[in-house]
């Protein structure tokens, strides 16, 4: 085979038997990789019957055909399992360099399973793979845990583990690799947690089987060309990076604030990717094979870290009414120590401070309060006094205080830095999301807001629904091969048919990658179904459908999701509920 | 809805892509798609002049729709396609007389399109042979060209169709006027998009 | 021969991202015409659509041949893009 390695993992931490296993080349045809393989592997084995956080959910970290080739951003991977904060199938990618390392030892994935009795981390290199005790490690910081394990097993292992908060099995914590990448959505880190699995170390330098150089070559040339040609790729990006969205998104009245009570900030200027290229910004930085270096290397006056990006910023600031650019940038350095989701932590202290401000409860952090940012981020991974209530999440905490619409999350995954009553298409993406409210499944600010490809009427339902599946369907490919979604913005599925075909010398035309996503997207579908979800989960928080936007270009808008909602399950070839139709799966070859 | 439709077919006539009554427009809406009026002046069209009828289906409307929706039909059934803009660019027409494929030579020609096959028919782009082959193509290329007839450009939105057909004819005009010139081109690089 | 021109409007711009750097503010009032195009603006300000793909007006995406108003806020962005 070329591209993949046709060998995957599996590691069972309960009777501590690992197996090589090699799946049949018609499901890495199928399902590429990554989410891909993720989502179908964890339907054929993870059941409805089986809970998040219990010894029989599967944790499948898996890389693509294209991971650890030359072709850029080629060095992320996927991990998928049955999320403890939405209970869907659920998958998070992340950049860096583990994934291309994990690639490089021989492996396309691990399946990991079971639940250890003891503490353990695992290691892979060319050797093989070993299940070591991890008594030391338990309890350590992310960087702290990294270093550690590369004390004991060398620098030229990659790291990907669980912080303080996995371990204690925060609903909103993450796994990080490469000490600043996050996986981050999803409570996947709990999962991690619970098996007791404090890190997986790797490290490879196999090349990966290339069918046709000649041809990827000629590919490479030409996807490059872009990435350098595109301004955005080029210039934007590497500039400022994705912070720099934050004054265009302020401006067009889409940058929601006080936990989406006003859709504009006042002092966004003093939280912009502008300033914080002036105040925080050392120098960019980039994930293995990637000339576009979207990320930032900062440092406040006390400290240093990578990031805040774009969505961090937004959750640790505005959303809870703060503007000190460092306060916020110290609480994200925390956030990656602890190994939490900061998106998910945001908007669950925006929760608790609106609770706060309606006086129906008081956690004793209000909106505003940079200065406690810090604590109650300790405590929601240490589970102590009020941050033990927010470590399950924000639909959970406002549930116990029997004020659920004040949670701004969808499917439980707390929502990301948009205002959707001023981007109508992301409304729809939301509220379909398979894994939740997520902005990634489908980037719908791209021609909303951006003009990219082209411009869209942001305030209209009209064509939402079929762009939304579009890049539904794209993306859920883009996850799969794995690239990062930045190449997306320079170059299109054309490329990518052809890089995939010149690595695994198998034919794929755009129109298969399609498939492929539409294949995965169902599979997805159906997953949750199987779990209990219905298109009654195809919904909003009460706030965005219906209050008006208050303030600024969006005013006097919600989101009129039933008329998309309509279309969206009819373009899908769905039925009235939302259900995949018997002759949509068999045309798709899910069952 | 009205205004992109009537937007793109005026721009599409004005820039010569199109003759008075030729070309057809379409957008796709689930399992029904929008498309001009058979007869209709795409350069004038009225809302009367944009029929919707099933992608399966057909209902009344499909007496007056276009003669050419059976490729769009299959073109949407086999593709990702959302919008179709089909045109008949006079450069883009006349080079696929002599040439097989169209490879761009100018830079711009070549990152939007890289290459364009050329495709003969025995029959009228009403037949079925039309509808059969054409979306085969349309799976790996955004466009296409009819040997003598025409071009069938896809896109998420009709701008972004309308944009590969206007690049099109901006290629072609290109390759045409570096045909009449006297002294060799420069440029040979452009050789390697035959391989695209 | 100076052209007479009435600047009967004042409109805010505001530059972002690398335009600032661009232009060398963050800022500023402009005093123009009744009717002043976005395009006239550009031309008005030494820039090109290249350099500004991104223009709204009010928070509000318009296209190059929309007429400004009194105290219209314009912001002025080059290419970005981000997730």
């Amino acid at each position: 085979m070329n591209g993949w390695t046709g060998k995957i993992a599996r590691v069972n931490l309960s009777n501590k038997q690992i197996q090589i296993e090699e799946p049949a080349a018609e499901l890495y045809y199928q399902y590429l990789g990554g989410r891909g393989l993720g989502s179908r592997i964890l339907w054929d084995e993870v059941n409805e019957k089986v809970l998040p956080l219990s010894p029989e959910n599967k944790l499948i970290f898996m890389t693509g055909p294209l991971t650890g080739t030359r072709v850029p951003t080629a060095g992320r991977f996927a991990v998928t399992s049955k999320s403890p904060l939405t209970g869907t199938v659920f998958d998070s990618n992340s950049g860096g360099i583990w994934g291309a390392r994990l690639k490089k030892t021989g492996l396309d994935g691990l399946i990991i399973e079971g639940q250890a009795a003891q503490p353990v981390y695992i290691v892979i290199d060319e050797t093989g793979i070993v299940v070591k005790e991890a008594g030391r490690l338990w309890g350590l910081d992310v960087p702290e845990t990294t270093s550690a394990v590369q004390a004991v097993e060398g620098k030229g292992y990659s790291v990907a583990c669980i912080g303080p908060a996995g371990e204690n099995l925060v609903r909103i914590s993450c796994i990080m690799n490469d000490n600043t990448r996050a996986l981050g959505r999803g409570g996947l880190g709990a999962v991690m947690g619970s098996k007791k699995l404090k890190a997986i170390a790797v490290k490879g330098s196999k090349s990966v089987g290339i069918a046709d150089k000649e041809k990827l070559q000629f590919v490479l040339y030409e996807t490059n060309k872009w990435l350098k040609a595109s301004p955005v790729t080029s210039q934007g990006l590497p500039e400022f990076g994705t912070p720099v969205l934050v004054n265009l998104f302020n401006e067009s009245g889409i940058f929601p604030s006080y936990n989406f009570q006003e859709s504009q900030y006042d002092d966004a200027e003093n939280i912009s990717g502008e300033t914080m290229a002036e105040k925080l910004t050392v120098r960019k930085k980039g994930c293995y094979g990637c000339p576009i270096k979207c990320s930032r290397e900062t440092r406040t006056a006390r400290e240093t870290g990578a990031g805040p990006e774009y969505e961090s910023l937004w959750a640790l600031g505005p959303q809870c009414g703060i503007g000190d650019l460092e306060a916020i940038a110290e609480a994200n350095y925390l956030c990656n120590r602890l190994g939490l989701d900061t998106i998910s932590v945001g908007v669950t202290l925006g929760c608790a401070m609106e609770l706060a401000q309606r006086n129906i409860y008081d956690s004793g952090i209000n909106f505003g309060d940079a200065g406690k940012l810090l604590q109650i981020i300790n405590d929601i991974a240490y589970l102590r006094g009020a941050g033990a209530d927010m470590a399950e999440g924000s639909r959970s905490l406002a549930q116990k205080h029997g004020a659920e619409s004040l949670a701004m999350q969808v499917k439980g995954l707390e929502l990301p830095a948009y205002d959707p009553r001023g981007v109508q298409g992301m409304g729809l993406g939301f509220a379909t999301s398979n894994r939740g409210g997520c902005h990634l499944r489908a980037y719908m600010v791209g021609p909303e807001i951006l003009g990219v490809p082209k411009m869209v009427d942001r305030f209209s339902t009209h064509g939402k629904a079929g762009l939304t599946i579009f890049y539904q369907n794209v993306n859920a490919a883009m996850d799969a091969l794995i690239i990062c979604r930045f190449v997306g913005l320079a170059v299109s599925e054309e490329y990518f048919a052809r890089l995939l075909t010149a690595v695994t010398g198998i034919n794929y035309q755009p129109q298969d990658l399609h498939v492929i996503g539409e294949r995965i997207w169902n599979m997805e579908r159906l997953y949750n179904l199987r779990e209990g979800f219905s298109n009654r989960d195809d919904i909003l928080p009460d706030r965005l459908l219906t209050e008006p936007v208050k303030n600024g270009p969006s005013k006097g808008h919600v989101v009129h999701l039933e008329p998309m909602l309509e279309d969206y399950y009819r373009f899908r070839g769905w039925s009235k509920d939302g259900i995949p139709t018997e002759k949509k799966l068999a045309e798709l070859g899910v069952i | 809805m009205h205004r992109e439709f009537n937007q793109i077919g005026r721009d599409l006539f004005l820039q010569g892509l199109n003759s008075s009554h030729s070309g057809n427009l379409s957008i796709r809406l689930g399992d029904r798609l929008v498309i001009t009026r058979r007869g209709s002046m795409l350069h004038n069209l009225k809302e009367t002049d944009l029929i919707e009828t099933g992608l399966d289906k057909n209902d009344s409307h499909i007496a007056l729709a276009s003669t050419e929706i059976g490729v769009h039909r299959s073109i949407y059934k086999n593709t990702s396609a959302l919008a179709i803009v089909h045109a008949h660019p006079v450069y883009a027409t006349a080079l696929s007389l002599v040439e097989d494929e169209i490879i761009p030579i100018d830079s711009e020609g070549q990152y939007m399109l890289h290459k364009i096959p050329v495709i003969g028919f025995e029959h009228t782009v009403g037949s079925d042979e039309v509808a059969r082959v054409l979306p085969e193509f349309l799976k790996e290329y955004k466009l296409i060209m009819i040997r003598g007839h025409g071009s069938f450009a896809t896109g998420q939105l009709i701008e972004e169709a309308y944009q590969w057909t206007s690049s099109l004819e901006n290629i072609c005009k290109i390759i045409y006027l570096t045909r009449t010139l006297k002294g060799e081109i420069k440029e040979t690089k452009s050789e390697k998009y035959t391989k695209w | 021969m100076a052209i007479d021109r009435v600047d009967d409007m004042q409109v805010k711009v505001k530059f972002f991202a690398s335009l600032r750097k661009q232009m060398g503010q963050d800022t500023i009032l402009v005093s123009c015409p009744e009717d002043f195009t976005i395009s006239q603006l550009l031309e008005n300000q030494g820039l090109s659509r290249e350099d500004a793909p991104v223009i709204l007006v009010n928070g509000l995406r318009v296209d190059y041949a929309h007429k400004l108003s009194d105290g219209d806020v314009v912001s002025a962005f080059p290419l970005i893009g981000g997730g």
